[in-house]
């Protein structure tokens, strides 16, 4: 073969080799197995463009408070970016969004050591090639311009070499690496890479030339979070717990035994988890008018810390019982703790110092007062533990309060219900009375579906002397026994609403692979209700402190309360499984039963 | 002899209180409408300003009086009352003082405020000893009531008010143990002014004033507590009374004098010492008038003094008139609560004055501290900045036909000023140019941004030395 045949054999093959081995680059590309967070943004413009966020828009565009920020000097740089999106792309700014996002953005951020700041690479793929490059070539002729003007203006007559934006261009694997203060930009077929770091940019670049030889990151399977319809998230952020881990702080929250039992009673479970896991996964779900957050730690039941089996619903058979909702209800909780096997296990999870306190405590509390200690506790209550907050609508008092607070009541579950009637509620009756003398008054017990609901009010005439306790009025406490949970309220109204709601049947249980163990709802159409008794308030507020007219105040309010009936429910729950665990938020109305 | 004292002596008393009749010399214009606004309420804006030339000064003056003696705005009237109920049930100080700066702002009748302020810094009362927002709204509301009515009544009241039956100690003022609290003051800041009574008198006055305590936030009489003996005070000798003290009071010689340099100080100047000469046709008509106030004022705002260069920006403008002033002009709607904070940090806490002595006002406004939070706080009026979102200047000129950076700063420094330095001018036009320049250099920034620049002309017209001077 001729030598010009085998130069142009050459330059073929490495042309060719070249755009053979060119691949668009995916989150595994970018990702080390070092890296601390990486963030997917799989569908850039559904974040701006969906149902809910044009739902919230339309309420609050016209509202004082958005269309005075908007007028603010706060808003020019944000309108100022989206004019420049527009004039450089020709098109109106969601639609120049949309192709310069179309395959997405990906975001590592890597640690590079104690004394370096970590590196971060962003990949953004637009829609085409071209329509990258005449942004590319905008943003370059504008940071240009710039930098002339501020040169012109600086200048004192002489005359000064136009300083260039780009201070460095290199070339690597065949691609222009252009430097633009501390960071680097390349250009690959329709994607944009750009680095705090060159050694980031040109790892990237080995991959996109085929060339890499360092191992990257792979999601595992278990963290490619989905939705209901199969359908990847939004935004998936994954985070990598080892580095965490290393923290000191961490190490000292993460020891087992425990040197305080705060923290371990109050999240010890969570701390559990974070502890054990490897990663992490987050991502934002857009499902239809609603939006959705999933957190899964890829650990579960298996391989969790013996001591802590009480933290979580660990058996099949255990779980969160189901949420209240009584009339008016704003706030529902309900949640899965088994103080009994964590007091059980509090040699393996507190330093022996602190079960000796506790347990000296447990003596003094049987010899003394009410008779009765910690281990007697944990053995009469639980695992179930519930909360509610509802509006109030009825009063026992003359006086009727302007701003009412809302009802609270507390539900748990009553392992002893003989034991609990007799040795709790029965002695703190006793000593209610005695205590509070004459400031209670109507105190009595009143049957309601066979439960006995015990109830009193406070004297009326303390409110007069100190109108400070004219808050006491929210409040007629009550307390009963029914269906095997103890009900204690602020008031008996909520009392005996509860009473009703325990009556209904439950709704049939989850899988028993999956089994809920903390659940929260807030019905923020209830919250509006709840807040329409404190409108002179946010009126009086929105006039004085935000400078509004009376008008105007009342109207944005009203923005407030249609945006909270739209927004609906949010509602949280974790869930927990062998080998995961998953936490769930939802803001929207209620998921449509398939 | 001052300056200002020349400027006084130049008027003889007839032709000073003369109703001022706009000539050649002294044309009707923007200068002189600006300062009746700023003296009968706190300010004014441009297109105010405007309609204003449009009136002569006597139908200007007789309008704005009018609307501040005549019947209560109803629809006002009904904003501030649903808003001060919930403030005064929370006891919140910081909201009533908003809610006085949201009167003072939107009130149909300025001139009704700015004597309310006037009265309140006379009657200083003060809610850190008084300590009920209720008592002292019922105070303000006492105050504004008689504010532009009739002096005798107004003292008289204020006597038994209890948020002064507290603050002056009258509420332990008892026939065993007199407590001369309140008959000092009475003479010597409400009444008659220092050195034109005994000691004798006070404490015969303060006998005169036992008996009245506060119950359940009402003044009352406890006849138990009151000496019924005879006093004698400014050697007249009765079984005097609270109501009597008042009286006498009124019928001292030098009380109409006291009250008519306190009202001259605060409509004409603050600077130099009018002679009595000059205050005689005022002290004289003030008290065969019954003091009544309104005329007082009247005659003064009407008067060829007032409309002279003795008047015009010879006063130190207050925090409030300084705030609220800016506010008027920049046609704004602020956070109430921040300005009344910023009010507070400037020495002027409304509803909180430092002593019964009231604010000194004049140059005890200024020192470098206070002259340093004026302009930042011109910097956050004039940049939107957190509450003060409602104030942004950057829509007005073009609202009134004033573009480019000439046009801005001449716009600016008429709207503040009411004239144009032509060196001022030209400092704060390079500026602009200036900024404009750096603006290009930014990335994303908006080469033709006439709101950035209009933001900075306001603010450079504002800094100026004379905008302190109202």
């Amino acid at each position: 073969m001729s030598v010009f045949r085998l130069v142009l054999a050459f330059l073929m093959v490495s042309g060719c080799g070249r755009w053979l081995a060119a691949a668009e680059l995916a989150a595994r590309d970018v990702a080390s197995p070092k890296m601390a967070v990486l963030i997917e943004v799989n569908r850039p413009i559904q974040l701006i463009d969906n149902p809910l966020g044009r739902d919230v828009w339309n309420l609050i565009r016209e509202t004082n408070g958005l269309q005075q920020f908007l007028a603010s000097p706060d808003a020019d740089r944000f309108r100022q970016a989206v004019k420049f999106v527009e004039k450089s792309l020709g098109t109106d700014w969601q639609t120049g969004l949309a192709r310069l996002t179309a395959g997405g953005i990906i975001i590592v951020v890597e640690p590079q050591g104690s004394s370096a700041e970590p590196g971060v690479t962003v990949v953004l793929t637009a829609a085409d090639e071209s329509i990258l490059k005449q942004f590319i070539e905008a943003v370059q002729a504008e940071l240009q311009r710039s930098a002339a003007a501020g040169n012109s203006s600086s200048g004192n007559g002489t005359e000064k070499a136009q300083k260039s934006v780009v201070s460095e261009t290199k070339t690597y694997r065949s691609y222009d690496c252009h430097r633009v203060g501390n960071g680097w930009f390349a250009i690959a077929g329709r994607q944009l890479l750009v680095s705090n770091g060159q050694p980031q940019l040109e790892a990237a670049l080995d991959r996109v030339a085929g060339a890499a030889t360092a191992q990257p990151f792979d999601v595992p399977a278990s963290l490619r979070l989905l939705d209901g319809a199969g359908k990847a998230a939004a935004i998936l952020i994954t985070a990598n717990l080892g580095l965490l881990r290393e923290d000191p702080k961490a190490q000292a929250a993460f020891k087992l035994p425990a040197n305080d039992p705060i923290p371990l009673f109050l999240v010890g479970g969570y701390l559990d988890l974070v502890r054990r896991a490897e990663f992490a996964a987050a991502g934002l779900f857009v499902d239809g008018p609603a939006h959705e957050i999933k957190i899964r730690f890829p650990v579960g039941t298996e391989g969790a810390y013996g001591g802590l089996r009480g933290y979580f619903a660990s058996e099949t058979n255990e779980s969160a019982p189901r949420l209240l909702q009584p009339t008016g209800a704003i706030f529902s909780a309900g949640w899965f703790r088994d103080y009994k096997k964590l007091w059980d296990a509090r040699s393996d999870l507190l330093n022996a110092d602190l079960v000796k306190q506790l347990e000296k405590e447990n003596e003094k509390g049987k010899s003394e007062g009410l008779h009765f200690g910690i281990s007697d506790l944990v053995q009469w209550i639980g695992p179930q533990f519930r909360l509610v907050a509802a509006r109030q609508r009825e009063t026992v008092y003359q006086k009727k309060l302007d701003e009412r607070l809302p009802a609270f009541a507390v539900v748990i579950g009553a392992r002893d219900e003989a034991a609990v009637r007799d040795r709790i509620l029965g002695p703190i009756e006793g000593l209610l009375l005695i205590a509070a003398g004459r400031n209670i008054e109507d105190f009595k017990k009143v049957e309601h579906r066979g439960s006995r609901v015990t109830t009193f009010r406070f004297a009326e005439k303390i409110a007069e002397g100190d109108p400070g306790k004219a808050v006491l009025l929210n409040f007629n406490p009550a307390w009963a026994l029914a269906q095997k949970q103890i009900i204690i309220g602020s008031t008996a109204e909520i009392v005996r609403d509860l009473i009703d709601d325990l009556e209904r049947p439950e709704a049939a249980a989850g899988s028993q692979n999956e089994r809920a163990t903390d659940m929260q709802q807030v019905s923020l159409a209830e919250v509006s209700e709840f807040l329409m008794g404190f409108q002179e308030r946010f009126v009086r507020g929105a006039v004085l402190e935000q400078g509004l007219s009376l008008k105007d105040a009342a109207k944005d309010i009203e923005v407030v309360h249609h945006l909270l009936k739209r927004l609906g429910t949010l509602t949280t729950s974790n869930v927990i499984a062998g080998d995961h665990f998953d936490i769930n938020l939802r803001l929207g109305p209620a998921a449509q039963a398939p | 002899m001052t300056e200002s004292q020349s400027r006084f002596d130049q008027f003889s008393p007839v032709i000073a209180w003369q109703a001022f009749v706009p000539s050649r010399e002294q044309p009707w214009d923007e200068v002189l409408v600006a300062h009746l606004y700023r003296r009968i309420g706190f300010g004014a804006g441009w297109g105010t300003i405007r309609e204003g030339l449009k009136s002569s000064p006597d139908e200007l003056v007789g309008k704005l009086l009018a609307t501040a003696t005549g019947a209560d705005e109803p629809d006002f009237e009904a904003e501030v009352t649903a808003l001060r109920s919930g403030v005064v049930k929370d006891n919140d100080p910081q909201q009533a003082k908003a809610l006085w700066l949201y009167r003072m702002l939107h009130s149909p009748y300025p001139l009704r405020e700015r004597m309310t302020l006037f009265w309140h810094n006379h009657f200083a009362t003060s809610n850190a000893k008084v300590r009920s927002v209720r008592l002292m709204q019922r105070q303000n509301d006492t105050l504004r009531r008689h504010a532009l009515g009739r002096f005798d009544a107004m003292l008289s009241e204020m006597t038994v008010d209890p948020a002064m039956l507290i603050w002056l100690d009258s509420a332990s003022n008892v026939n065993a143990a007199p407590n001369e609290n309140y008959a000092r003051e009475v003479m010597e800041l409400f009444s008659l002014g220092v050195g034109h009574y005994s000691e004798k008198d006070i404490q015969e006055a303060a006998r005169a004033l036992t008996g009245w305590k506060v119950v359940s936030e009402r003044a009352v009489f406890d006849p138990q507590q009151f000496d019924p003996t005879e006093k004698t005070v400014f050697g007249r000798t009765g079984r005097w009374t609270s109501g009597d003290v008042a009286r006498l009071c009124l019928s001292h010689e030098d009380c109409a004098r006291f009250i008519v340099r306190k009202v001259f100080r605060e409509f004409v100047s603050e600077n130099g010492n009018p002679s009595e000469s000059l205050l005689d046709p005022l002290i004289s008509g003030f008290r065969t008038r019954n003091y009544d106030i309104a005329w007082l004022v009247e005659t003064i705002l009407r008067s060829n003094i007032f409309f002279s260069a003795a008047a015009i920006r010879q006063k130190v403008k207050s925090p409030c008139d300084f705030l609220l002033g800016t506010v008027l002009a920049l046609e704004g709607r602020p956070g109430l609560v921040q300005l009344a904070q910023s009010c507070d940090q400037l020495g002027q806490s409304l509803l909180h004055p430092p002593s019964v002595k009231g604010w000194d006002g004049g140059s005890t406004w200024i020192n470098s501290s206070t002259l340093l939070k004026r302009q930042n706080m011109a910097y956050d009026l004039t940049h939107g900045s957190g509450s003060a979102r409602g104030t942004d200047p950057a829509r007005l000129p073009a609202r009134y036909g004033f573009t480019g950076a000439r046009g801005l700063a001449e716009f600016f420094l008429r709207l503040f000023h009411q004239q144009v330095n032509p060196a001022a001018l030209e400092s704060i036009v390079s500026q602009l140019e200036s900024e404009r320049i750096n603006n290009a250099a930014v990335l994303y920034g908006d080469s033709s941004s006439e709101s950035g620049l209009a933001r900075s002309a306001a603010h450079l017209a504002l800094t100026l030395p004379e905008y302190q001077l109202g």
